[in-house]
């Protein structure tokens, strides 16, 4: 039997369910078993009739009332399995809907470090389409289980008031499926596994190629994707063909333990009824009941093939609720009182991406004091936005501490961090709607006014004028109907409105012109500035000339930190920079 | 002003975006062939028509030798109980024997079979699809979300494939099946054939009433499950999004709310299932007691040798077998036919950029690039799609302004062969918008984009993936090795020396990166190239860009997130690199502005300046306002 433990912690809530399904299972193979008998006794009271041929037409009237039972208990078998199929589904509903409660609540426990690791396609595949093969699963091929342990059992139990040999012989019949099961349970498992493995990596496969599929389109490479596409699903299919021939193995003992279980017993029968062992009456009823010992199993057979998906599926469940988090709260983090605006500190922080050789930041200290704006800098790989993540603990550091308003963030609540801080992230990610949905959805307590004002100093009325329908034109799934700037924009007024005492922004002004850039920046520093402590990662002079405190970062380590005006004229590594963008100008004869 | 060909008319995909022979696939139906038909499982089978004939024909022996192995065994034990000694026994035995053989090796054989051809027909139909997607995309893909389309690709591929591989089976048995079987019962006796044939008709006539509501449940149910994927997979992109703004408890109730939306369409469908399953337990049941009733009525009048009561009842019981198989599956027909209807709006979509031109650039080194009065609009289809009376109301209320002004207009450039041409503009004044049209990613409304003096339109796929390469404003990098990245760039078979691959590298300043990973260029890059810092995936993507060759080269912001340094380096290493190519470089900061020998200014779709630095700094207010706050910021920073 497949049975797996991760979906059996959420079966037992759909229990009444079940044990009704199970109920009626029982309830419509005892209407089939009912059947049986009737039918049975119709026609031993035709043969007897015509043996003694005597009065045919009164007999054949004694063959109408169990006629007439046989009709009724079919019709109500019908009844039974409807409502069975009822019961069936509502208990799947029920588990699906817990299953998918909880996967959903995980991913975002996950925490934002897991998500960029993992793939949303495979995520999809294991919400979507795995929950949904628990269905068949939960609902039939569990409950079928033990209508197939107890009603061939019972009917053997039957058969061998009649006769002891032919009761053997189906018993021997309907055992073999069970031990064929066991059999090949083993074997299942494994290749139960590989194929749900392969089935998440073709659909995250899918799922990355209509992503890339302009870029595949311009350098000409659809049909290469294509093919690599087919290859991979050749994997799939290799994978699920040795499912198969695991699963068919057992399908063929199954088939034709059943098919000669019921045969071997029918001419076993007649054989002791030509032998005078076996009553008339009771050889037929070994006919009709040896075919409802292994109907059970032939619907468990039927349910096992669709169960089989929903195993495999449960175990890529299992192994994402048993991912941890990233970053995890601890049990006794605690609010703590930070002031408005906080300070941060950062303090002797290493952190080496998993699998990465060399560490993202070494012992990186450095200090935000309240209510400034801190300007972070640095060659494209230096770690600035493996800072950023730090700061706003989407990951822990490996050594080292950073802090706000001197409590160590990993004592805190997750939540009252998140609330505390809004980042404007490198790569913009907006979510399908409108523009104005877009901007609400950080605070939706805002008055318009309030709204308005971020739209404003993030310059989203300008690029709003030029929109077919304004703040309401939707920006399309991830905000791909807006240009770059537009984006940035939209996601810029998105953070302001949020209004947290820390605004984090990486590289949050690199797709603007300079005009709107001046602009956003003037109103950055504008009124309410020093209400926030902010953090700018940037690459354009513009951008950061006016901040407080810049902090150069190379290679993983701070190399310089302080007033810009101050570090200018120290020459070390930002004024040299400073000087390579005034060479770059000059060359050109732009500053005279 | 030429027009473009035949643009919006759906043609099969253009030659190089399928190819039959490398991917195994075949051509889709032709367009508007519905796919749940006799044209389409044709289609769908291709070469594995006669391996499908096989498996009916298995289907029909399987059948048959169970119905036989039961009814010769009811003979048997009807003989024994009127009398006949146990040596007659023997025959019937050895031949319920023989049939229980056959049909464990038949059920076996077919199984097997049935699995190769359906993993034939999926590869296929996946084939179309993939095919389709790329015909269509992007413009085709807009209005459609890439959940969406995924679960297209991947689930519904597969109901279609249980349609073509199994249903069919099913049905073509069920036609020679049950009539062979009602046969086998006339010999038998003629009247309990005709009692027992209504009953036949009950089996087929459920699930026929009931097809309009199993149509109706299962396209709301895929519908519903394709809205589950979408929202699920902008839910794992905006991870930070959505715990940053605190609004984990409302993503997860839409989830929780698509998903009870589900469950009532689940149970709703379940209440029609359920009478195809009440219907399909009992309707053996049903024929083996009409045929006892008739039966043993004819028994008594003579008419109907006693022993073969029981045969007749098993074998009116066998007779509804493949109508059984059948119900079985059809049971999900509704779920199939919504399944078949998203395949074929992606199989049939018009083709927005028709790629099936044949005309090739000349040969040589260079290519220059020309828009000739060129005009674009994007078109508005995510609007209309959600235009309810509802949304339309909320519009009115808020809406600016709403310009109806196209994104490009007009537009007239000449960027000759070997020019190194800026692009300037504000924010949302159409740069990415040109890129796209010289990158051929959508076609002009108006006028004509020219490679080398030749219209896009008409240049093959090919040609124009080797005349003009984009490095886009997005760049996207696919979750697989730096290596496999990059040799998506190259059309070649064979794959070249690493050496190439270096000098790609070295020229877009990422070698020295690649060289510090710990498997080098056989490091896996996360979704989006997401174990990358922003300007590491930048170069990347211009490396692979350097490495595929085109011979003129648009890369729009692609430095921008690279520090002045390394912008520079980059911008050396293109100019030192070996290749003449036309570069056309759009850009915000001044810094990459000036590496240009000219600059075009774009201004709300219109081209308002044109020349060096100098001279616009003279002549176009526009240019002015873009590069002012720049120079200012160096001017006002203290010097050494
Ligand atoms: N998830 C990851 N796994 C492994 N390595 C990573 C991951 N993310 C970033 N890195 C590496 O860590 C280094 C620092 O990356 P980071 O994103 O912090 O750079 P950055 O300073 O923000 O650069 P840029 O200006 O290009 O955005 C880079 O070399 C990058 O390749
Ligand atoms: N796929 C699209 N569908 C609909 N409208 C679009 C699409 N892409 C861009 N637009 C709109 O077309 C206009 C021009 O956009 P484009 O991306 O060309 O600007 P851009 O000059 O590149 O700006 P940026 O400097 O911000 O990248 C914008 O108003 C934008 O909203
Ligand atoms: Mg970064
Ligand atoms: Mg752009």
């Amino acid at each position: 039997m497949l049975i797996n433990r991760t979906v059996l912690r959420f079966v037992t809530s759909a229990r009444g369910h079940l044990a009704l399904t199970v109920l009626l299972g029982l309830a419509a193979s005892a209407a089939a078993v009912g059947t049986a008998f009737a039918l049975a006794e119709v026609v031993a009271r035709v043969l007897s009739a015509s043996a003694a041929g005597s009065d045919a037409g009164r007999e054949l009237g004694d063959a109408l009332a169990p006629l007439a039972v046989a009709a009724a208990l079919t019709l109500t078998r019908a009844g039974l399995l409807w409502w069975r199929d009822q019961c069936a589904v509502r208990a799947a509903i029920d588990v699906k809907h817990r299953v998918r409660a909880r996967l959903v609540r995980h991913l975002f426990a996950l925490g934002p470090a897991h998500a960029r690791r993992t793939r949303s396609g495979g995520v999809q595949a294991t919400l979507v389409d795995g929950v949904e093969h628990l269905q068949a699963y939960v609902g039939f091929y569990l409950p079928q289980v033990v209508v197939s342990l107890v009603v061939p059992a019972t009917l053997v139990g039957i058969l061998a008031t009649r006769d002891v040999a032919v009761a053997v012989l189906v018993a021997v019949g309907v055992l073999s499926v069970p031990i064929a099961q066991r059999l090949w349970k083993r074997l299942l498992g494994e290749r139960a596994d590989v194929h749900w493995k392969a089935f998440e990596s073709y659909a995250a496969r899918i799922a990355d190629t209509l992503a890339g599929i302009v870029t595949l389109i311009s350098l000409g490479a659809t049909r290469r994707a294509g093919q690599r596409l087919a290859e991979q699903a050749e994997q799939l299919r290799a994978a699920t063909s040795a499912n198969l021939r695991a699963s068919l193995g057992v399908y063929i003992v199954t088939a034709t333990a059943m098919s000669a279980g019921t045969a071997g017993a029918t001419v076993l029968a007649a054989v002791h009824a030509a032998q005078g062992s076996l009553r008339p009456s009771d050889v037929l009823l070994v006919l009709f009941l040896a075919a409802e010992c292994f109907r059970p199993l032939q619907d468990l057979q039927t349910y096992w093939h669709e169960g089989f998906y929903g195993l495999s599926a449960a175990r890529g469940i299992a192994q994402l609720l048993d991912t941890p988090p990233v970053v995890a709260e601890r049990p006794d983090a605690a609010p703590a009182s930070l002031r408005t605006p906080p300070a941060l500190s950062v303090d002797d922080v290493t952190y080496r991406y998993p699998g990465a050789t060399q560490p993202a930041l070494r012992e990186v200290s450095l200090q935000i004091p309240a209510g400034s704006t801190v300007a972070v800098v640095g060659p494209s790989g230096a770690g600035k936005s493996t800072l950023v993540q730090l700061l706003l603990r989407d990951l822990d550091p490996d050594s080292g501490t950073v802090a706000i308003d001197g409590h160590d963030l990993r004592d805190l609540p997750l939540n009252q961090l998140r609330r505390t801080t809004a980042l404007v992230a490198q790569d913009v990610v907006l979510l399908d709607g409108s523009v104005w949905d877009n901007i609400r959805l950080a605070a939706p307590d805002a008055d318009d006014a309030q709204i308005m004002a971020a739209v404003r100093a993030a310059r989203v009325d300008e690029l709003a004028d030029s929109l077919p329908n304004g703040l309401d034109t939707p920006v399309g799934e991830r905000g791909g109907t807006l240009s770059g700037g537009q984006r940035q924009r939209v996601a810029l007024a998105r953070a302001l409105v949020a209004r947290a005492p820390v605004l984090v922004l990486d590289e949050a002004t690199s797709a603007l012109d300079a005009e709107n850039e001046a602009l956003v920046t003037e109103a950055l520093h504008g009124p309410g500035a020093d209400a926030r402590t902010t953090i700018v990662v940037a690459h354009r002079l513009s951008t950061v000339a006016r901040s407080d405190l810049i902090v150069v970062l190379d290679a993983g380590r701070v190399v310089e930190a302080g007033p810009p005006a101050e570090l200018a004229r120290m020459g070390g590594a930002w004024a040299r920079m400073l000087q390579i963008q005034r060479a770059s100008l000059q060359t050109a004869g732009a500053v005279r | 002003m030429s027009h473009p060909p035949a643009t919006g008319v759906s043609h099969p995909p253009a030659t190089g975006v399928s190819n039959p022979s490398a991917t195994g696939a075949s051509n889709p139906p032709a367009t508007g062939t519905p796919l749940l038909s006799f044209d389409g499982l044709r289609v769908a089978l291709g070469p594995s028509q006669p391996l499908f004939a096989v498996c009916v024909l298995l289907n029909l022996v399987s059948a048959v030798a169970g119905a036989a192995a039961a009814a010769l065994g009811a003979w048997a034990v009807s003989r024994a109980i009127l009398g006949a000694p146990a040596d007659d026994l023997w025959l019937p035995a050895v031949l319920v024997a023989g049939c229980v053989v056959v049909r464990t090796i038949a059920v076996w054989l077919e199984a097997w079979l049935s699995h190769a051809v359906s993993f034939q027909m999926m590869a296929r139909v996946r084939g179309w699809i993939f095919a389709s997607l790329a015909r269509i995309a992007p413009a085709g893909l807009a209005r459609r979300r890439a959940g969406d389309v995924a679960t297209t690709t991947l689930t519904d591929s597969e109901a279609l494939e249980i349609f073509y591989a199994h249903t069919s089976i099913y049905i073509a048995s069920s036609v020679v099946t049950t009539p062979v079987l009602l046969a086998g019962l006339a010999v038998i006796d003629p009247a309990v054939a005709v009692a027992v044939a209504p009953v036949l008709v009950l089996a087929c006539v459920a699930p026929l009433l009931l097809r309009r509501a199993a149509i109706r449940h299962g396209q709301a149910i895929r519908e519903t499950l394709a809205e589950l994927g979408a929202e699920v997979t902008e839910n794992v992109g905006a991870v930070r999004e959505i715990v940053g703004y605190g609004l984990t408890a409302r993503r997860e109730e839409r989830i929780r709310h698509l998903d009870e939306k589900l469950g009532r369409l689940q149970v709703a469908n379940t209440r029609r299932a359920g009478l195809e399953t009440g219907v399909a337990g009992v309707v053996a049941t049903l024929g083996v007691v009409v045929a006892g009733a008739v039966g043993g009525w004819k028994v008594g009048d003579g008419s109907l040798a006693p022993e073969l009561l029981a045969p007749a009842m098993t074998l009116a019981g066998y007779a509804p077998s493949a109508l059984l198989q059948l119900i079985g599956v059809s049971r999900h027909s509704g779920t199939t036919r919504q399944a078949a209807e998203r395949i074929a709006a992606l199989l049939y979509a018009p083709t927005p950029v028709d790629r099936s031109g044949t005309g090739t650039v000349p040969d040589g080194d260079t290519v220059g690039l020309a828009a000739e009065r060129v005009s674009f609009t994007w078109p508005r289809a995510a609007n209309a799609m959600r235009d309810d009376a509802q949304d339309a109301a909320q519009a009115d209320t808020h809406a600016g302004p709403g310009p109806d002004a196209p994104t490009l207009q007009e537009i007239d450039l000449r960027i000759d062969a070997g020019e190194n041409v800026a692009i300037a503009g504000r924010s949302g004044a159409g740069k990415s918008t040109f890129a796209a049209l010289l990158a051929r990613l959508a076609d002009p409304d108006d006028g004509a984009v020219l490679a080398a003096d030749v219209d896009l339109r008409e240049l093959s796929a090919e040609s124009m993936a080797a005349a003009v390469g984009l490095v886009p404003q997005d760049v996207f990098l696919f979750h697989d090795t730096i290596r496999s990245n990059l040799l998506l760039a190259l059309t070649d078979e064979t794959p070249p020396e690493d050496e190439t691959l270096w000098r790609a590298l070295e020229t877009a300043q990422i070698d020295s990166l690649v060289r510090s990973l710990p498997a080098g260029l056989d490091t896996v890059v996360g979704e989006r190239g997401a174990t990358l810092s922003g300007g590491e995936r930048q170069r990347l993507a211009l490396a692979r860009a350097i490495l595929s060759g085109t011979r003129a080269l648009v890369l729009d912001e692609t430095v921008s997130q690279l520090d002045v340094a390394n912008e520079r380096g980059v911008r050396d290493a293109l100019a030192a690199d070996t290749s003449e190519r036309t570069t056309v470089v759009i850009a915000h900061r001044l810094s990459t502005l000036l590496g240009a020998e000219r600059i075009v200014v774009l201004d709300r779709g219109r081209v308002v300046g044109d020349g060096t630095h100098d001279q616009l700094l003279d002549s176009c207010a526009t240019y002015r306002d873009l590069v002012e706050p720049q120079l200012a910021a160096l001017r006002s920073s203290p010097r050494m």
